[in-house]
């Protein structure tokens, strides 16, 4: 039951009703903004943190939190999570360009051969997603980082951007084997079938 | 600063999810040591600031709670 000298008690009572686990989850959260963001996630993700906001906010209100402070609550919610984006944003910028000197790092590595399993520990953040052309766009790439270490060309700046550029595109869920696999299977199909050398 | 500080550290950013997590630590591992104590220093401001939030978060919820 909800002690009704406290409201924040409320939110460990609605947190209960969103999911078997809600308990659970609400009695290991010592704190109220924990509580909150116990129902953040049984809530889930996808949508907008405003529209997060107004959720909360309403459930608040519905559980008998009084207007004003349930206003209050989602709002300083809100701006908890907004610090918490642009932290994220700035370890997103931090990483892609720390995994950019990682890769400038394998072009010092003479007389070896750079393979997608080069790559594999320089991935840092971002979103499982990615494309065909992303995975063919690599293909290419880290051929073309072949021939140069082999003497046929010098590698070009758009090269190296363009790997810096794919790092959080790659899924970082793959085992190492498979996105090798992956790799081998997109540069045989699309980068060799579709673009031949001379004989 | 050693490995192990920089695993403890990365473990308690609760912005980065278990995955994003691990794909740090990999990254911290094979980088050379002065990106080390980058990542290091970067990561350590990072959890400050983190640490500013919820102080912040949890000021304004006593606020509310007690007005």
């Amino acid at each position: 039951m909800a002690d009704e000298t406290n409201p924040l008690s409320h939110l460990d009572e609605l947190a209960k009703k969103f999911s078997p686990t809600a308990e659970k989850i609400a009695a290991s959260l010592p704190w109220a903004g924990n509580i909150i963001g116990g129902i953040d996630s049984l809530m889930g993700v996808k949508s907008t943190l405003a529209t997060h906001q107004k959720k909360i906010e309403r459930a608040l209100t519905k559980e008998g939190v009084d207007s004003q402070r349930a206003h209050e609550l989602a709002q300083a919610y809100r701006e908890l999570e907004l610090g918490k984006a642009h932290l994220r944003e700035d370890a997103q910028r931090y990483l892609l360009s720390t995994g950019r000197g990682i890769l400038e790092g394998l072009f010092s590595r003479k007389g070896t051969t750079t393979t997608a399993a080069d790559f594999v520990p320089v991935i840092p953040l971002g979103p499982i997603v990615y494309t065909l052309g992303d995975i063919v766009g690599a293909a290419r790439a880290i051929r073309e980082i072949n021939e140069a270490k082999a003497g046929q060309h010098s590698i070009q700046e758009g090269t190296l951007k363009l790997l810096a550029a794919l790092i959080p595109y790659v899924p970082t869920g793959l085992a190492q084997q498979t996105l090798e696999r992956v790799f081998e299977a997109m540069y045989v199909s699309h980068v060799l079938d579709t673009n031949p050398k001379d004989e | 600063m050693n490995s192990q500080d920089f695993k403890r550290l990365v473990s308690r950013l609760t912005y980065l999810n278990e995955t994003e997590k691990l794909s740090v630590l990999k990254t911290y591992e094979i980088a050379q040591p002065e990106v080390r104590n980058q990542m290091f220093d970067f990561f350590m401001k990072q959890k400050s600031e983190l640490d500013q939030l919820y102080k912040k978060f949890n000021d304004q919820v006593s606020k509310i709670v007690s007005s």
